[in-house]
């Protein structure tokens, strides 16, 4: 066994199991090579560190309830990004229904004019506010 | 594995869903943000970010990568862009230093390990880190980090020998 395929096996017996054979080999040229003796007792040594160090930490017990109010405020900035826009379609329909109770002009009138309107004042509405987040954003 | 999950999903429950995809995964998240962040504090934040981002995308989760890869997919792209944030934003002062893991003094001085840590190359410090943390499942830091079992090994290799030679320069 060559010096570099006994380090190749060392490391592979830190990582994972190697099976026996491997390890009477190793064992073998171990006893005969000095140098392979230091670079296994450095690597244990390392390895000791590593594990001692690497130490898995907790969460906290707040960790619940902080992720749990980050997806509570998403909700309700979906809910404030949507809230315009339902407004004025509701705002739509409440008026339309109401004209077509109350004017006395066909119903399909009322409702082609209710719907133009709505999408009309829709348009406007979101060029107001994209507008207004422009001058946000300056 | 995850199937209940994805049973879940296709019942349009995402909010039990997501409770028991957090319940399965926020310490492997957290070890995987760990990993990359080297501060349980920032890790925290940044988990609960990855898994505010999981969240909002769940009910797109198309079932394509394995529900696994896709989580943690999320937390790796959350913690580098925190760190490149981070990166942007302030150069690290002495108390913002990655904090070491565990408050035991080994054979190695701890600092000595953080030393050495550091020195590594990233992908080589988030392997090695992160077989420890995993409690040397090689098959798990695969899965988290995406990679082939042979390279995260080659990586280990790699990573163990640079140290021992760093250890060796310094003696």
């Amino acid at each position: 066994m060559t010096c570099q395929a006994a380090q190749e096996l060392i490391l592979d017996s830190l990582d994972c199991r190697i099976d026996e054979e491997q390890q009477i080999r190793l064992e073998s040229h171990i006893a005969q090579c000095e140098m392979c003796r230091s670079f296994r007792e450095a690597q244990r040594v390392l390895d000791a560190a590593l594990a001692a160090h690497c130490v898995a930490p907790q969460l906290s017990p707040a960790f619940r309830s902080k992720l749990a109010n980050k997806i509570r405020g998403e909700k309700r900035q979906a809910l404030q990004e949507w809230l315009p826009d339902l407004l004025h379609l509701g705002g739509g329909i409440v008026a339309t229904t109401a004209c077509f109770l109350w004017l006395p002009v066909s119903p399909a009138v009322v409702f082609t004019v209710g719907i133009a309107l709505t999408f009309v004042s829709y348009v406007l509405q979101t060029m107001f506010r994209f507008w207004l987040e422009d001058l946000e954003g300056l | 594995m995850d199937q209940d999950i994805r049973e879940l999903l296709s019942q349009r429950q995402k909010d039990r869903a997501f409770e028991v995809l957090l319940q399965r995964y926020q310490s492997k998240v957290f070890r995987l943000v760990f990993s990359i962040v080297g501060n349980s504090s920032r890790a925290e934040e940044v988990t609960q970010d990855s898994f505010l981002k999981i969240w909002q995308a769940l009910s797109g989760y198309d079932g394509r990568a394995s529900l696994s890869t896709w989580i943690y997919t999320i937390a790796r792209n959350t913690s580098i862009s925190h760190l490149r944030a981070e990166f942007y934003r302030k150069t690290l002062s002495l108390e913002e230093a990655p904090e070491p893991f565990a408050n035991v003094e080994p054979v190695l001085g701890r600092i000595e390990i953080e030393r050495l840590l550091t020195s590594l190359p990233d992908e080589q410090r988030e392997v090695i880190v992160l077989f420890y943390l995993q409690e040397r499942s090689i098959e798990e830091v695969a899965a988290m980090l995406d990679l082939p079992e042979g390279t995260v090994k080659s990586h280990l290799h790699r990573a163990r020998k640079a140290m021992a030679t760093k250890l060796e320069v310094r003696r």
